[in-house]
């Protein structure tokens, strides 16, 4: 259901993309947006019939900051890249990862590279949210929403999930791990659970035995701790240490609730991406981070991997150019990724093995304003894939999980 | 022993029951003599003296900035920087924590309540550095100091405040017919009219999103607020609020309706302010701030009678928010025995400080919100915090909160005075369960006993 909210905002929001696509790339960039949706929702509509979540799990790994794509997937002939970024590609260059003729994957993508070679990975090159603005906030609530307007109460994942769950006689659930429920997995409270570790010592099971007999009369209060106590009883779920948790512990968490519970889906975060400054020494330790830990996902996931598909994306890019301090500015496209055991069943939907996207080129002409890697489609064209490849979503409920896909 | 009405004034208008208070209301306590210890609440609201304002926060900007773009690669400047940014920090974060240690022991609880509704409502987050440095300035200077007057007047004074004009973008909106829009027009450079915070003063700080304005509307109030800005220090302005008429719109402007003629140059700024009063006093305006009003205090599902009386007395009043909150003290739904509402973190956590007479939580209580999922200014949205149980209520919060009460019960029980019993008692007057009781009676230890009573639900609720 959509608000007047949400119906306003929208309508507002569509009309200036619009104008600014036509500024930012003329006629082409306005028809990859037209075109590339109505190939997405055709492949929808084909793949349809698998009309079941069943166990099918989806985990979204989201990079706050905005990571620099340049770094990551790397053009690896491309002459613009010593102009532009020598010191930051010259660092990289000899240690690449080949993926193709064309690109290099950053060395310490290590495991995500094993996984390329066995189809079960494909990064995406040149993708973007419809946000054109340089904030990391308000991308981040953007990408979270979906919705080209953002609404802090309504996420691409809630509305999926409620499209997933329609579709099945099962519920459908959620884990968010964070402290809150993110936006994206707002709006539709009953089927999400939220797990962090806290840093605080444990309580007594003790005093939870008493609390679970003095919340008898209060329903919300029961059935919450209810849960608490469940999530206990799963020894893995017990914090060893109490120091700040990594992301890898977290992701092993995550792949333990998703095999433990009966749930579908899953978001996890990973900060730090902002690199303005010494950035061949901070994405080296964040990328070995990544890496390690959905290396240790698909580990803990074991045979569910095979029905897992991992998204990983950020809310934009960085400045095609290096800065000052051997770092990169707040940009537009960047890349992300999809993995998972379920990769190759996906075939044209989906391929696995393969980069996949449109490369814009890295010519001063060929970059967005002059400045930053040019998009060239929508993550959500990709997210959109995604949920009809493996969850079975129709093109009609695409459109509602994205409805502004297609304008 | 005090009745359930003055319980029900301690814990669902205030910050719960302490010794003060309780010893106030003991000897008179049916409801008239409640009512009225609320309603003489409901004055001028005395802040502490800050150390920190948001001219401070606008010059240490600056002030870290140069330092920064002046540290190259030299490690000892860098470090220097990091020690003098972490200093501001950490007095920002003392500030935060000052007004809600201030209220703590106040005697005006039901202001103290008030204060972090409205600072909940015009919702700004730290979001980057200038942010971070601004967000507590907005309740201390333009919400607190009036709260005893109209909303018209917090309206006012928030939207021309910094931390509000920087977080929602409009100290760089320019008109586009305006002397500097007309200028740059065809230039590069990244101008024009921002609507962002004219949007969500329409949207949520006023009318409601079903309050009955369209799009036309949000631009038409961007444009009134155009040239609303902030000085700018490194130009050598004094930091403040600064009114830029080379860069507000021309023209009239018609908003709901009415038009509000083109003022001469120098009093342009006057046509943002009679807008938002007029906003102030809209029937959608005194129904969706009503309807908020009771969500925070009385129910998830606000009672339409209290909302319905409570508009009555703004339309009648201009929105005077003592006068709209007496309409709520004085209804006799706002009396309803059952405990309703579910405290959000930040309520237990000073609740559960105010029942002990305690000023330090453990960790210290920036660390502590954030642990529960409510930081100071860290909401993310200009919306806000969520205000029902639905969004305090998930599998981590409740553990957080379990592990939270179990550590401070743990601090607590170090206080060889302290009986858990009477002190249950003292908090909960006649709203204690036997059960409770008999939980706190039978605990095989202090901390366990104080435990159990700050997680009994009837100390989570209100």
């Amino acid at each position: 259901m959509m608000t007047k909210k949400q119906y306003n905002k929208t309508s507002s929001r569509r009309s200036f993309l619009r104008k600014s696509a036509m500024l930012m790339g003329g006629a082409s960039a306005y028809v990859w947006l037209n075109t590339n949706v109505a190939a997405a929702t055709t492949l929808a509509s084909n793949a349809a019939s698998t009309n079941t979540i069943g166990n099918k799990k989806l985990v979204w790994v989201f990079l706050r900051g905005a990571m620099d794509s340049l770094h990551t997937v790397v053009p690896k002939h491309d002459k613009q890249m010593t102009i532009l970024r020598p010191h930051l590609y010259n660092a990289l260059k000899p240690k690449l990862l080949s993926l193709n003729n064309d690109f290099g994957l950053h060395p310490a993508l290590k495991h995500l590279h094993k996984l390329y070679t066995r189809k079960q990975m494909s990064p995406i090159v040149a993708v973007a949210s419809g946000y054109r603005e340089r904030s990391h906030f308000d991308a981040q609530d953007q990408m979270e929403s979906g919705l080209d307007i953002t609404n802090h109460d309504s996420g691409w994942i809630a509305r999926a999930l409620q499209q997933a769950q329609s579709n099945s006689s099962e519920n459908a659930s959620a884990y968010a791990l964070s402290r809150s429920v993110p936006i994206a997995m707002r709006g539709m409270s009953s089927n999400i659970e939220t797990w962090y570790p806290s840093t605080l010592p444990e309580a007594s099971p003790d005093l939870l035995s008493q609390l679970h007999n003095l919340y008898q009369g209060d329903k919300s209060l029961e059935d919450s701790l209810s849960k608490v106590i469940k999530q206990k009883e799963m020894p893995s779920m017990q914090m060893k240490e109490k120091n700040r948790p990594n992301f890898r512990y977290l992701a092993e968490r995550c792949a333990e609730l998703l095999t433990n519970e009966n749930a579908n889906c899953a978001m996890l975060e990973l900060n730090g991406w902002d690199t303005h400054n010494n950035q061949v020494g901070r994405l080296a330790r964040l990328f070995a981070q990544l890496d390690g830990g959905l290396e240790h996902m698909q580990n803990t996931l074991g045979e569910r991997w095979n029905d897992t598909l991992v998204i990983v994306s950020t809310e934009f890019g960085r400045t095609a150019a290096a800065n000052g301090t051997q770092g990169t500015d707040h940009g537009t496209a960047s890349n992300m990724f999809v993995l998972g055991g379920a990769l190759p069943a996906m075939n044209s939907t989906l391929q696995g093995g393969k980069v996949l996207g449109q490369w814009p080129g890295l010519s001063p002409e060929q970059l967005y304003k002059n400045r930053d890697l040019m998009p060239t489609s929508d993550v959500r064209q990709w997210m959109a894939r995604a949920l009809s490849a493996h969850w079975g979503l129709s093109s009609l409920q695409i459109q509602r999980v994205f409805p502004d896909l297609l304008s | 022993m005090s009745s359930e009405y003055a319980y029900i004034g301690m814990n669902r208008f205030g910050l719960g029951a302490d010794n003060k208070s309780v010893n106030t209301l003991n000897a008179n306590s049916d409801l008239p003599v409640v009512q009225s210890w609320l309603i003489n609440q409901l004055s001028e609201y005395k802040l502490p003296a800050y150390k920190w304002t948001s001219n401070k926060a606008m010059r240490s900007h600056v002030e870290l900035r140069k330092q920064r773009d002046n540290t190259g690669n030299n490690e000892s400047k860098q470090q220097a920087y990091t020690k003098t940014r972490r200093a501001f920090i950490n007095e920002v974060r003392q500030m935060a924590e000052q007004t809600a240690v201030h209220n703590l022991n106040h005697l005006q609880p039901m202001q103290a309540r008030l204060l972090d509704f409205f600072s909940n409502h015009f919702s700004v987050s730290r979001n980057n550095l200038p942010m971070t440095m601004l967000a507590p300035t907005l309740e201390a200077e333009a919400i607190g100091p009036n709260l005893h007057m109209r909303f018209s007047d917090i309206l006012v004074a928030v939207t021309k405040h910094p931390a509000m004009l920087i977080y929602l973008n409009n100290e760089a909106s320019i008109g586009p017919n305006s002397n500097l829009g007309k200028k740059r027009k065809g230039k590069k450079a990244r101008s024009g009219l921002n609507e962002n915070l004219s949007r969500e003063i329409l949207e949520l700080h006023t009318l409601g999103v079903n309050g009955g304005y369209t799009q036309a509307d949000v631009t038409e109030l961007a444009k009134a607020i155009t040239g609303w800005s902030v000085a700018s220090v490194r130009r050598g302005e004094e930091p403040g609020f600064v009114f830029r008429a080379q860069a507000h719109e021309l023209g009239d402007r018609f908003i709901l309706g009415k038009k509000y003629k083109q003022m001469p140059l120098r009093e342009r700024v006057q046509t943002g302010y009679l807008v938002l009063k007029d906003l102030a006093k809209q029937k959608a305006t005194a129904k969706h701030l009503s309807t908020k009003l009771v969500r925070h205090f009385i129910a998830d599902s606000p009672p339409m009678t209290i909302v319905n009386a409570m508009v009555e007395k703004w339309l009648n009043t201009d929105g005077h928010i003592p006068s709209v909150m007496g309409a709520m003290i004085m209804h006799k739904d706002s009396w309803n025995k059952n405990q309703n509402k579910y405290k959000t973190p930040r309520e237990f956590v000073v609740s559960s400080m105010r029942a002990f007479n305690v000023k330090k939580s453990a960790p210290r209580l920036y660390q502590t919100l954030e642990l529960m999922g409510q930081g100071f200014f860290n909401s993310g949205s200009p919306a806000g915090y969520a205000d029902v149980e639905d969004a305090w209520l998930s599998t981590s919060a409740l553990n957080t909160r379990i592990e939270w009460a179990s550590h401070f019960a743990s601090f607590l029980a170090k206080r060889k005075q302290l009986d858990p019993v009477s002190a249950a008692k003292t908090a909960l007057g006649p709203f204690l369960t036997s059960a409770t009781l008999n939980a706190i009676k039978r605990a095989e230890s202090k901390e366990m006993a104080l435990a159990v009573m700050l997680l009994s639900p009837e100390f989570q609720r209100r």
